[in-house]
């Protein structure tokens, strides 16, 4: 009797590990394994990327260096297909803002930007939590190497998946696939050609360092208590948040008006955004209320309106001015600016 | 002839010398007729009192031309010419209410000599400059919508778009194209015919 009380201790805990392998540390050591290969390895390549949003689809060829962590750059070397939508061209407004945007990034076409791909430990354990991780190797290769796919799969509904093809004999990231909600491919990069071979790197990092001018970021990290002294009042956090979301990181915008803070959350792998912005609100043209949807949240009219594929809200409290960016679901957007709204009056009480 | 007078030659006597000396004052005005005169100078010949009378006047009147001293001529012809030379002038304008503002005009020669000065005018020219850049610079250029929602969107891809971990897509695109050549017929919902997409953009 006595060595069976003994033995149910021991089942019990052989029983749990059998059993959380599979749900909440299922293949996180290939999550672990791709971010110290981001850490460890070095590589220059050619890829190709495809992203797709309102205005249609575009492609570019890039190259990317990668030192290390802190010194991983790329630069566009030719935009190869651009296909428009029916919705990108819809209407002048939206045309103007599109060419606007075309513009600035043509002036940026040439000029290396600094990649800033931090797997942090955190948001690694946030997305095996929120969702599911599956690894197979692949039948194809990508750029000469045998490569293993980690499947990443929602486990809440209205969130998207991704496929990750990396290098088996290193882990180095090979080929990445966005799929929206419902399944359909939205973005992608493929490296067409990489090498991981440090002499090369350091051959070509010598040549291209010269090229590179490092832009300063445009944010920082705060802490909250700052954030408070920055825009003069407590800054205001959402009661609701969509299952596994958590806050991120606070920061300040690094601007000639320099009165708006950030707040970011994530599932690990989505993000939204909330920005809060002490002082005037900015001048707002006939043609960008023309753009909005006038909706009732929280007893507070909030102005929505969609800015390239991506839902923006904005709303005004007793002082400050809201604005929430995010890819995640309408309804849970709503949701998150009704409850800051509702904070926000409370803390005016 | 005494029968001719019916009264006493005292009481007759008595009326001239008054009468007389009513007239005194006339006498020395010179304002009688000569024959007057002559009767009253006689009289004065023969009348104690009467000279006597007149001596007093004449000393009074001697006493008052000389409190009464006349202006003096330097005085009076300065003030003459004063006048004749304002007469002269053009009219000047009647004084208005703005008359308390300072005599600017006065003041610009030394002004401009003050202002020409080589240190003068470089601290002008720095303070110019200063102001100039200053308003510039602070300015209040209310930013507009458009741009700060480029600057909020830029600020949440930035964190997406380099990172592999990371995604931003949640909803199927309409991809219907404007250009028929190249038309992506609906969205594309397979992974090798994606791929196929763009490495046909790259060609050989």
């Amino acid at each position: 009797m006595r060595i069976h009380k003994y033995l149910i201790l021991p089942s019990a805990v052989f029983a749990f590990l059998l059993w959380t392998p599979h749900t909440l540390f299922a293949d996180i050591s290939t999550l672990e394994r791709i971010a110290e290969a981001e850490r460890k390895v070095s590589y220059v390549g050619l890829r190709l990327k495809t992203f797709s949003s309102s205005r249609g689809t575009r492609t570019f060829e890039e190259v990317v260096i990668h030192k290390s962590i802190d010194a991983s750059y790329r630069k566009v070397v030719s935009i190869v297909g651009e296909r428009h939508s029916s919705e990108g061209s819809r209407n002048r407004d939206e045309r103007r803002s599109n060419d606007r945007e075309r513009n600035n990034n043509g002036n940026h076409r040439h000029e290396w930007r600094q990649v800033r791909s931090q797997f942090s430990k955190e948001e690694i354990e946030l997305i095996a939590q929120n969702y599911n991780l599956e690894e197979s190797a692949s039948t194809e290769k990508t750029a000469n190497y045998e490569t293993n796919i980690l499947t990443i799969t929602p486990k809440f509904a209205g969130r998207p998946t991704k496929r990750i093809f990396f290098a088996r004999e290193n882990g180095v990231i090979l080929r990445v696939e966005d799929l929206d909600a419902e399944g359909v491919l939205q973005d992608m990069f493929v490296y067409t050609r990489i090498s991981c071979n440090p002499e090369t790197v350091e051959r070509k990092w010598n040549v291209f360092e010269k090229e590179i001018k490092p832009r300063p970021p445009r944010s920082a990290s705060i802490s909250l208590a700052e954030a408070e002294k920055m825009i003069k009042t407590k800054p205001i956090q959402p009661e609701y948040l969509p299952p596994g979301f958590q806050l991120k990181d606070v920061r300040i915008i690094k601007s000639r008006e320099n009165d708006s803070i950030l707040l970011e959350y994530t599932d690990g792998l989505v993000n939204f955004t909330l920005f809060e912005k002490a002082g005037k609100l900015p001048r707002i043209r006939d043609r960008d209320r023309r753009e909005e949807i006038d909706v009732e949240l929280g007893g507070t009219t909030v102005y929505k309106r969609r800015f390239r594929g991506t839902d923006t809200f904005r709303w005004s409290g007793a002082k400050i001015h809201f604005f929430l960016i995010g890819a995640i679901p309408t309804a849970e957007m709503e949701k998150v600016v009704a409850s800051t709204v509702q904070k926000e009056k409370r803390n005016k009480e | 002839m005494s029968g001719k007078h019916l009264l006493p030659r005292s009481l007759i006597e008595d009326m001239n010398h008054r009468k007389i000396q009513e007239e005194l004052s006339a006498y020395l005005d010179n304002e009688l007729s000569p024959s007057r005169h002559k009767q009253i100078e006689a009289h004065l010949r023969s009348c104690s009192e009467c000279s006597e009378m007149l001596a007093v006047f004449q000393k009074n009147r001697q006493m008052i031309v000389n409190i009464a001293r006349p202006v003096p001529s330097t005085l009076k012809d300065g003030v003459m010419a004063k006048i004749h030379q304002q007469g002269a002038q053009p009219h000047e304008a009647e004084p208005t209410r703005t008359g308390w503002i300072p005599d600017i005009g006065r003041w610009m020669p030394d002004l401009g000599r003050w202002f020409f000065r080589p240190v003068t005018a470089g601290a002008t020219g720095i303070l110019t400059l200063v102001l100039i850049l200053g308003a510039l610079y602070f300015y209040p250029t209310a930013p507009q919508y458009d741009e700060t929602l480029d600057l909020y969107f830029g600020l949440y891809t930035e964190q997406l778009e380099d990172n592999p971990l990371k995604s931003n897509v949640v909803k199927p695109i309409d991809a219907t194209p404007v250009d028929g050549a190249n038309a992506i017929t609906g969205a594309v919902d397979d992974t090798e015919l994606f791929l196929d997409l763009y490495l046909e953009n790259v060609g050989d």
